[in-house]
């Protein structure tokens, strides 16, 4: 007698995060002193063990992640992104040809630097023994990164989800997790329609902030002077710094929703369009929670003036990683290693000084 | 737990030192977890499941120091490695493997330590903002030759020609008349300071208003030369002008505000940039203020060396706080608002 089995459903599998802002505050302390009496050098170590905090505590199905990149070459990629932007600085002074000349330098150094960044990144990165990796061409690399952006910026941005995209596919379809490939299907379309409702998002709180700024200046400089024209009123009085204020986190709330909307909205579709082999995956982020937590982050952050920050870090990435989720279909013990190998730090250090996001 | 191996006293007859959860072993060529016990027998680690035995001398382990409660990895040289988290296992290593002393551990270990070095730390950067970079500021400005000042003076005179100057509508005969008064008064000069040229522009923008550029030029506008009454009060808004080129207020400022702008940069990451913008305006304020007092001392020195009475000075000034509290938004006269505290500075001028 047979019996019909169904293929059974796909294992999910959501991370876990494990670290704590009790647990990381004497760490992230020790980071930032050490790194204010070496002038910036021990920021190499600060790193290394920055990341080590987080991929540790970074765990799927019992197992957690790890980061070996060596402090040493992080500090040589330090210390040549600060080289490349105290040139940039410095030929600011001396003339605007040299402004012209090293914004094009470094616009052609770029993509070399993304490319290396990824692989420093992902190479350096394993999960339960086994290393990520990264194979993205130099041409890829260039035709993305190079072209790309003159493109979008000539079209006035509207190249801007076309580019995107085309990262992320760089990205995600040429890294690899020992010898299995990931993968990255879907094209550009839903790119745009995401930013395109990021433009429409913009736009209404724009009119929102503005409408109630002038509308609580108002009301303020009414209660405080008796006059109900925001504009008279005398720079530093109580009135003043209210709306200042008021008008500062109102700003910084648009701006944090926006890119909220955007994180939540591209990270959840460039997920779900990724492959492992036969595994998925699934981010559940929601751009209203993503919102409220970076904003509170911020402004405790602010009010603290930098205490709260191990706190804030800790608390976006366990809401980060606790969204995502693994639908392995094979398991997750089934993965080969490659051979080791070795690549320099430059890209990796440069890319993050330059403040340049290309997060995994 | 089955073991073939007796002989090293663990395994069901013997004992581990860590049974329970949290060591996991990989072993480096395919991603498939072992859950294993650890003992460490005379100087060998020895790591056991069902499918996997292991026998290394702990020296040959690489063991990374603890990071908090962070799980820590132990490394063999085949590229195997074994994963040790929770709080037991931790402790246990940690038994085993202390990790090498350092100064972050040292740090990390007790909670006073920490808030005296967040006091310290704090101490040092209040003290790099208000003592350390402006006397850097004011050695490099020292020493910078004088072409970075004069091409920094002329291309700032460019871009405001093009953006907010109009030519002066000054009748020639009263432009040569204050250039007269100008350089009729004896500048001090030790030789290092730039050559002095006065020059006239009208601007709608601005206001009244005046500016003293790195290379030496000074820039009156015609509205603030209607307002003042003598030639005695524009002398002293000028002299407070030269004051600014004597002093390389300039050059100073810039490099104390990028000083600010790197370490507000620095420090806030990944913030926005109206974020950072906020701390710097407040920082650079107080160098601002700070090259005001110099540059109205200055004035009252060189105003009274040559007879010249100080308070004509102060009433210029007044003049330009009260059209400003009587001006509507539309044009407040801008001089002002570059110099705060004007109440304060009058009152000082006046006072010496």
């Amino acid at each position: 007698m047979t019996t019909d089995v169904a293929a059974p459903a796909p294992r999910t599998e959501p991370f876990a995060f494990t670290g704590s802002g009790r647990d990381y505050f004497p760490i992230w302390l020790t980071n930032v002193v050490f790194s204010v009496a070496t002038l910036g050098i021990y920021s190499a170590w600060a790193k290394a063990r920055r990341l080590r905090y987080f991929y540790r505590h970074t765990r799927l199905a019992g197992a957690g992640f790890d980061y070996h990149g060596r402090p040493a070459a992080l500090l040589k990629g330090r210390v040549v992104a600060v080289a490349l932007f105290g040139l940039y600085s410095l030929a600011g002074y001396v003339s605007p040809w040299l402004t012209l000349a090293s914004v094009a330098g470094l616009a052609t150094v770029l993509p070399w630097l993304a490319a290396r960044s990824f692989r420093f990144r992902c190479r350096n990165t394993s999960h339960r023994g086994v290393r990520f990796n990264f194979n993205g061409s130099m041409r890829s690399a260039y035709g993305g990164f190079l072209g790309l952006p003159a493109l979008a910026l000539v079209s006035l941005g509207l190249m801007v989800p076309f580019w995107h995209h085309r990262l992320k596919r760089y990205q995600h379809g040429h890294s690899a997790y020992g010898r299995s490939a990931f993968g990255f299907f879907g094209d550009a379309d839903p790119f745009y329609a995401i930013y395109f409702s990021a433009s429409l998002l913009t736009i209404g709180l724009g009119i929102a902030l503005v409408v109630g700024l002038g509308l609580a200046g108002s009301l303020v400089t009414l209660a405080l002077t008796g006059s109900a024209n925001p504009t008279r009123v005398e720079p530093g009085s109580a009135a003043w710094v209210i709306v200042f204020s008021l008008a500062i986190v109102g700003y910084l709330a648009v701006i944090t929703a926006v890119q909220a909307f955007l994180a939540a909205r591209i990270g959840r579709h460039v997920w779900a369009h990724t492959t492992l082999g036969r595994t998925r995956f699934v981010w559940r982020i929601e751009a209203p929670r993503l919102f409220v937590i970076r904003l509170t982050n911020l402004l405790l952050t602010v009010v603290t003036l930098g205490l709260y920050r191990p706190f804030a870090q800790v608390r976006l990435a366990r809401y980060l990683t606790e969204a995502f989720v693994v639908v392995g279909a094979g398991g997750l013990d089934a993965f080969e290693a490659l051979p080791a190998g070795d690549v320099g730090a430059y890209g990796d250090e440069a890319m993050e000084f330059l403040d340049f996001d290309i997060g995994f | 737990m089955t073991s073939t191996s007796a002989s090293d006293g663990v395994g069901p007859g013997g004992s581990w030192d860590y049974a329970g959860p949290g060591a996991t072993y990989f072993d480096g060529r395919t991603s498939t977890a072992h859950a294993v016990a650890m003992a460490v027998r005379d100087g060998v680690l020895i790591l056991r499941s069902d499918e996997v035995s292991r026998r290394e001398p702990l020296a040959a382990v690489q063991v990374d120091d603890p990071l908090g409660a962070t799980p820590r990895i132990l490394r063999f040289t085949d590229g195997a490695t074994c994963e040790v988290a929770g709080t037991g296992a931790l402790r246990w290593l940690a038994g085993v493997a202390p990790g090498r002393p350092s100064a972050s551990a040292w740090l990390e270990a007790r909670a006073w330590r920490q808030v005296a070095a967040v006091i310290l730390l704090s101490s040092a950067l209040v003290g790099a903002y208000v003592v350390l970079t402006p006397w850097l500021a004011a050695v490099v400005a020292a020493r910078l030759p004088r072409a970075v000042a004069s091409s920094i003076g002329q291309r700032t005179l460019v871009s405001l020609d093009a953006l907010v100057f109009q030519p002066s509508t000054l009748p020639p005969a009263r432009q040569a008349g204050i250039l007269r008064a100008f350089w009729n008064v004896r500048w001090p000069d030790d030789g290092d300071r730039f050559d002095l040229v006065l020059t006239f522009r009208h601007s709608d923008r601005l206001g009244a208003n005046a500016f003293a550029l790195p290379d030496g030029t000074i820039v009156i506008t015609d509205a603030l030369v209607d307002l003042a009454r003598s030639d005695a009060e524009l002398l002293g808004v000028l002299a407070h002008e030269v004051g600014h080129v004597d002093g390389r207020h300039g050059l100073r400022g810039l490099l104390q505000q990028s000083v600010v702008a790197m370490v507000v940069t620095w420090s806030l990451g990944d913030v926005s940039a109206v974020m950072a913008s906020v701390p710097m305006m407040l920082l650079d304020a107080r160098y601002s203020r700070a090259f005001e007092r110099e540059a109205d001392a200055y004035a009252v020195r060189v105003l009274r060396d040559n007879g010249i009475p100080p308070g004509a000075f102060a009433d210029l000034l007044e003049r330009l706080q009260a059209g400003r509290d009587r001006a509507d938004a539309a044009a407040p006269p801008a001089y002002l608002s570059t110099h705060p505290a004007t109440a304060d500075r009058i009152e000082a001028i006046r006072g010496s």
